[in-house]
């Protein structure tokens, strides 16, 4: 028995080899269980309002309301606000890149001034102040025949405001 | 007279004796009342719930002034948590249509609800602060060192799930300081380098805070987070007893 | 209560549980004194169980656990806080880049508490508060030094650059000099850090020839002077938009002790 137990096979004897072998795959199944428990928790994103593209309607009703440097308006539902600057429209997503809080926009202080730890942005949604480490993301805006879609599920992150980013009326 | 087997004036002592002399009463009781050296070395050693203590313990080490009760008094509070929170459980449900008016139910019409939610909210915020006491009397004293290193790092692990278990309960009564609460720390999570927003993504359910993240808070809070606590708590009392009992003032 | 012959059983049980290996060795020199655990230590248990449970009693009934409106995901109150226990991470947050603050501190710190027993292993002055006379000292020098230290950072880096009472000034003057963020932001506190921490080890090897155990010591009293004093500040002075102000004296008729 014991002289089996040790006889060489290769680079291990065979009570080695199963014992490696019984190890290996103990943390397959391991391996496997923490990925189906991955994939198992990973969350299952719904198509809604939020999540898809949405009209806010044309230009003909916005732009009355949103003329150019005016207070950028807010779409709860949609989740960001429309800002109208010198180069064009953003669609503004109204989380703070810091950590997540809904931004307000500041009447007194004419910015968006973050309630969680006071970053600050402009109408472009420049970093103005605090921590946030970037600007404000930006959704995509698309106008086809005068509507302007904005497409919720389609956010960017920058590393500042370009021209090229605001879409021009 | 004749069917008595004591005079009236015996009977309860002897009902008494009978009792204590019962098949069933002995199998329940392995010993005698422990009012001798004997008996009380054979409850501690047969007990369960006893048996997490020695025989005898030094006299030095059990002094007020050396362990405040602070490990005991964090375990007092995670039971009294574990029944507040059973009890929370009947009138609970994890749902955001639901959730905060049961909890303002617990407060109007639920009998003792609102003592209940009290004593579970106090309970928990004592534990954070007696289980972080403990390690600080654990370091001061020098307890952690050898052979107690790993009795240490467990404590650690237990101070981190003890964090969790209350930061999973502060989302569930969904009411402002809640969901801000939780929304900012799980940014923390967001900062996690190449997969902040998985990682996330993955805590929440969802992109933002809603049901999902309220469901799984809530499943982590009642039985995830106090599992892992109970067995860590079995191993962390185990193994005072392993590496020599409670450590031992000069 | 003291150690007496003992019983026949009791010498058993004695023997046996050392041989299981369930008791430490006694050290050589004098025996240890010992008492039984019932009555005495369940006793004991037993009253501090009661006294605590009636202490929570008496709080639950005086007070009640907050809740505030319903939730609104649209609209973040201001301000908004994490729970005491985190608030200091938040308090971090202000001063330093969000993955320092949030992540690698805390991290850190926990891996670093966690390994304290295999940095120091020295069991001569296991069971002693603070280790040695100059532990005392140096526990109390050490917690002096954070306080001091940590307030004054918090006073000025809320006064100085940006917007007066905001925290962070330091890192917003220094971007708004067009120094790149990653100096305000990293290098700068965590430079801070380092150096504070070097400064107090040096202080306290002069002063006291502090040994590692009590080094040890200094470092782990800072380290909780940090986290109760940045919970405290963090929820008792933070107001709205994270200025300081006082917590009887707070804008808008924000109560930070209603969230408690």
């Amino acid at each position: 028995m014991a002289e089996a137990a040790t006889q060489e096979i290769g680079l291990f004897n065979r009570r080695e080899f199963l014992r490696l072998g019984f190890w290996a795959a103990t943390a397959l199944a391991a391996a496997e269980i923490g990925g189906a428990a991955l994939v198992f928790f990973w969350p299952k994103l719904k198509a809604g309002a939020f999540g898809g593209e949405v009209n806010i309607g044309t230009l003909e009703e916005i732009l009355p309301q949103l003329p150019m440097d005016a207070v950028p308006l807010y779409f709860r539902e949609a989740r960001f606000y429309l800002s109208h600057v010198e180069d064009g429209l953003l669609a503004l997503y109204r989380k703070c890149t810091h950590l997540g809080c809904v931004v307000p926009w500041n009447y007194e202080e004419d910015q968006f001034h973050c309630p969680c730890h006071s970053s600050l942005f402009n109408r472009k949604g420049e970093w103005q102040g605090g921590p946030a480490p970037r600007p404000m993301d930006l959704m995509g805006i698309d106008i086809r025949n005068g509507e302007i879609w904005v497409d919720t599920g389609e956010i960017s992150q920058r590393t500042a405001y370009v021209p090229s980013q605001a879409v021009p009326i | 007279m004749a069917f008595l087997p004591v005079p009236l004036r015996d009977l309860p002592r002897e009902i008494n004796r009978r009792i204590r002399n019962s098949r069933a009463w002995k199998s329940f009781f392995r010993s005698g009342y422990p009012d001798n050296r004997k008996d009380q070395a054979q409850i501690v050693i047969g007990n369960v719930f006893l048996h997490l203590h020695p025989v005898k313990v030094p006299t030095n080490a059990i002094r007020i002034t050396y362990t405040y009760c602070l490990g005991g008094i964090s375990f007092l509070l995670f039971l009294i948590l574990t029944i507040t929170g059973v009890l929370l459980m009947f009138y609970y449900v994890p749902s955001v249509e639901r959730a905060y008016n049961d909890i303002q139910a617990l407060s109007t019409t639920v009998a003792f609800g609102q003592l209940m939610r009290n004593l579970h909210r106090w309970a928990a915020h004592g534990m954070v602060l007696s289980v972080f006491l403990h390690m600080m009397r654990v370091f001061y004293t020098g307890a952690y060192k050898p052979p107690r290193e790993f009795n240490w790092v467990i404590g650690v692990t237990l101070l981190f799930v003890t964090f969790g278990m209350s930061y999973t309960g502060y989302l569930l009564p969904w009411d402002q300081l809640g969901i801000w609460a939780i929304t900012i720390g799980l940014g923390f999570a967001g900062y996690t380098p190449f997969f902040g927003e998985q990682a996330k993504q993955l805590i929440f359910g969802a992109l933002e805070i809603n049901q999902d993240s309220l469901l799984r808070f809530y499943v982590l809070h009642v039985i995830g987070l106090p599992l892992v606590a109970a067995v860590l708590m079995s191993v962390h009392f185990w193994r005072i007893r392993r590496d020599g009992g409670i450590s031992t003032p000069l | 209560m003291a150690e007496e012959a003992g019983s026949l059983e009791e010498r058993k049980v004695k023997t046996l549980s050392l041989v299981r290996g369930e008791e430490a060795k006694p050290p050589p020199g004098a025996p240890i004194q010992k008492f039984m655990v019932w009555p005495y230590l369940l006793a004991i248990e037993f009253l501090a169980a009661v006294i605590c449970t009636i202490g929570l009693l008496i709080f639950s009934v005086l007070r009640n656990a907050p809740l505030k409106e319903l939730a609104n995901p649209d609209m973040t109150p201001n301000p908004s806080k994490a729970p005491w226990y985190l608030v200091g991470l938040q308090e971090l947050l202000l001063h330093m880049d969000p993955f320092l603050a949030a992540l690698l501190l805390p991290g850190l710190a926990f891996a670093l508490l966690a390994i304290i027993p295999y940095i120091d292993f020295e069991t001569k002055e296991s069971g002693r508060w603070f280790a040695s006379p100059n532990g005392v000292k140096i526990t109390i020098f050490s917690a002096v030094y954070t306080t001091l230290i940590l307030v004054a950072f918090i006073l000025v880096d809320s006064q100085i650059g940006g917007v007066p009472g905001t925290a962070g000034g330091l890192r917003q003057l220094l971007k708004t000099w067009g120094v790149p963020d990653i100096v305000g932001s990293w290098i700068l506190p965590v430079a801070i850090m380092l150096g504070l921490s070097a400064l107090l080890i040096l202080i306290v090897r002069l002063r006291w020839q502090a040994n590692l155990r009590e080094i040890v010591i200094a470092l782990f009293t800072g380290f909780v002077v940090v986290y109760f004093l940045t919970a405290l500040v963090g929820f008792l002075f933070r107001g709205p938009n994270q200025a300081l102000f006082l917590p009887w004296d707070m804008p808008h008729g924000y109560d930070p002790l209603s969230e408690f």
